[in-house]
């Protein structure tokens, strides 16, 4: 199951009516929106919403009758058992190791404020302001230790720019930390607070 | 030695404001109410300014202050004590002592302040920093920088402490495992002495903490202090090698030579 589904997935199982709509569509051959609406006291539009949703996720079939002329539409279970599996390594980086060589420093002018935990040997947090005007917000970050030791050590704007492999070495951050690394470096570059060269 | 100096001076009005507003005050009221009030009134500012020198000397332990607060007492004592003396030769009692006292802890005074013994030493070590850089540049950065290790034992530590307390270099703060150093700069000395500067992380510091770990900060305000852009990046780390420099010196026992580096640059005395 790939993670958009998935999502969907979650989304219409936690609604508080989510069992009790199962349990009228396991015990009913077919039923309509409105007919499940009235029976547990819901708006027919939450129900539609419900039963389509679930129609997307292939877990009801839906078929189009007529009354009088009339049509609407009944919908039927056809997937009594729901497995829900994702598989989260296919987020993982291919090559963690790949942008290591990147040469970094911090952006002159980048209006990023800096924290500087407790321990006073890394940062614990950085923050950007993002748009202008009054679309100005704040873009709080918190920081692993790896990651905030990293930022400590990140050459100044106009220094010798150094490749993130070297900082982590003179942050004594070890190489398993790279993917993180890499993440927040990839994150303060989009947020144009770090330069590569 | 000569250098290109690379800080920028600070104002003397500010020095030669201070005793041309006592005098003027001085001979208002003695044109208003006659000179034994003036005096009078001259001897509680006295009273009143000795104040600041002894916290001083409280803070620091640099004895230097402790002359500066005697000759300030001597004057009051001679101030308060004079009136009636003019008035009546008979009643002249302790002045000649008192005189005689003000007149040694000012030549003390004098002498302390002309050898740069009360001198606050930031400046010099902003100077003694900037020395070796030529870069220029717009790269201020908001953020502490590591410059590197040096190994050091607590005895050591406090030794190195003590030092730069009481020779006016800066102000030691101890934090869980490291000590903060505020660079004793000129005009940010009061809030530190009075003990109301609570946020010493938002002024120029050097931090060094047990495992001997040395890191900068320094402010966009105190790094406008100097006449050019400095490459800040070589100014931190210029400052975190002086630190270092200084932190060996006194572990060898040669802190004299710290200050002969900081007196040979020669700086006015006053400011």
């Amino acid at each position: 199951m790939d993670f958009q589904t998935a999502a969907k997935l979650g989304a219409s199982l936690s609604k508080e009516y989510a069992e009790d709509f199962f349990k009228l569509l396991v015990n009913y051959q077919d039923i309509s929106a409105s007919e499940a609406a009235s029976r547990l006291n819901l708006h027919i539009q939450t129900a539609q919403d419900f039963l389509d949703a679930l129609t997307d996720l292939e877990i009801v079939k839906k078929t189009e009758v007529f009354e009088k002329k009339r049509p609407y539409f009944r919908f039927t279970l056809i997937k009594p058992q729901i497995n829900l599996e994702l598989d989260l390594t296919e987020f993982e980086k291919d090559n963690p190791g790949e942008g290591l060589t990147r040469l970094v420093r911090e952006k002159n002018d980048n209006g990023a404020n800096f924290s500087v935990a407790r321990s006073g040997d890394r940062f614990s947090g950085v923050t950007i302001w993002e748009g202008t005007g009054r679309e100005r917000k704040e873009h709080k970050i918190s920081l692993t230790t790896p990651q905030g030791k990293f930022l400590f050590h990140l050459p100044f704007p106009k220094a010798r720019a150094m490749t993130i492999a070297d900082i982590m070495e003179k942050a004594g951050v070890e190489p398993d930390y790279s993917s993180e690394i890499q993440d927040i470096v990839d994150e303060l570059i989009r947020l144009e607070v770090i330069e590569v060269l | 030695m000569f250098f290109t100096r690379k800080t920028k001076d600070t104002s003397m009005v500010k020095i030669i404001l201070i005793p041309i507003g006592v005098m003027a005050l001085f001979f208002t009221v003695a044109s208003l109410a006659g000179f034994g009030p003036a005096l009078y009134m001259l001897g509680v500012l006295y009273l009143f300014l000795s104040v600041m020198p002894f916290i001083t000397f409280w803070r620091t332990r640099n004895a230097g202050f402790l002359a500066v607060t005697l000759f300030l007492i001597f004057t009051f004592l001679v101030c308060v004590s004079a009136p009636s003396a003019i008035d009546d030769r008979s009643q002249i009692g302790l002045i000649p002592l008192l005189l005689v006292g003000m007149y040694i802890s000012l030549m003390a005074t004098a002498y302390l302040t002309f050898n740069r013994k009360l001198r606050w030493r930031g400046q010099e070590i902003f100077e003694l920093a900037a020395l070796p850089i030529e870069d220029t540049g717009d790269s201020f950065s908001a953020r502490p920088r590591p410059t590197g290790q040096v190994p050091i034992s607590k005895t050591e530590m406090i030794r190195f402490v003590d030092f730069m307390t009481k020779n006016l270099l800066a102000f030691a703060f101890r934090e869980n495992n490291r000590i903060i150093f505020v660079l004793a700069l000129p005009g940010k000395e009061t809030p530190y002495l009075l003990g109301l500067k609570k946020d010493y992380l938002e002024d120029t510091w050097v931090s060094i903490d047990f495992e001997g770990n040395i890191s900068v900060n320094i402010t966009e305000e105190d790094y406008l202090r100097f006449k050019m852009d400095l490459d800040f990046d070589q100014l931190c780390q210029s400052l975190g090698d002086l630190i270092s420099e200084f932190l060996e010196l006194s572990k060898n026992g040669q802190e004299s030579q710290i200050i002969d580096k900081m007196n040979a640059l020669r700086l006015n005395p006053l400011m």
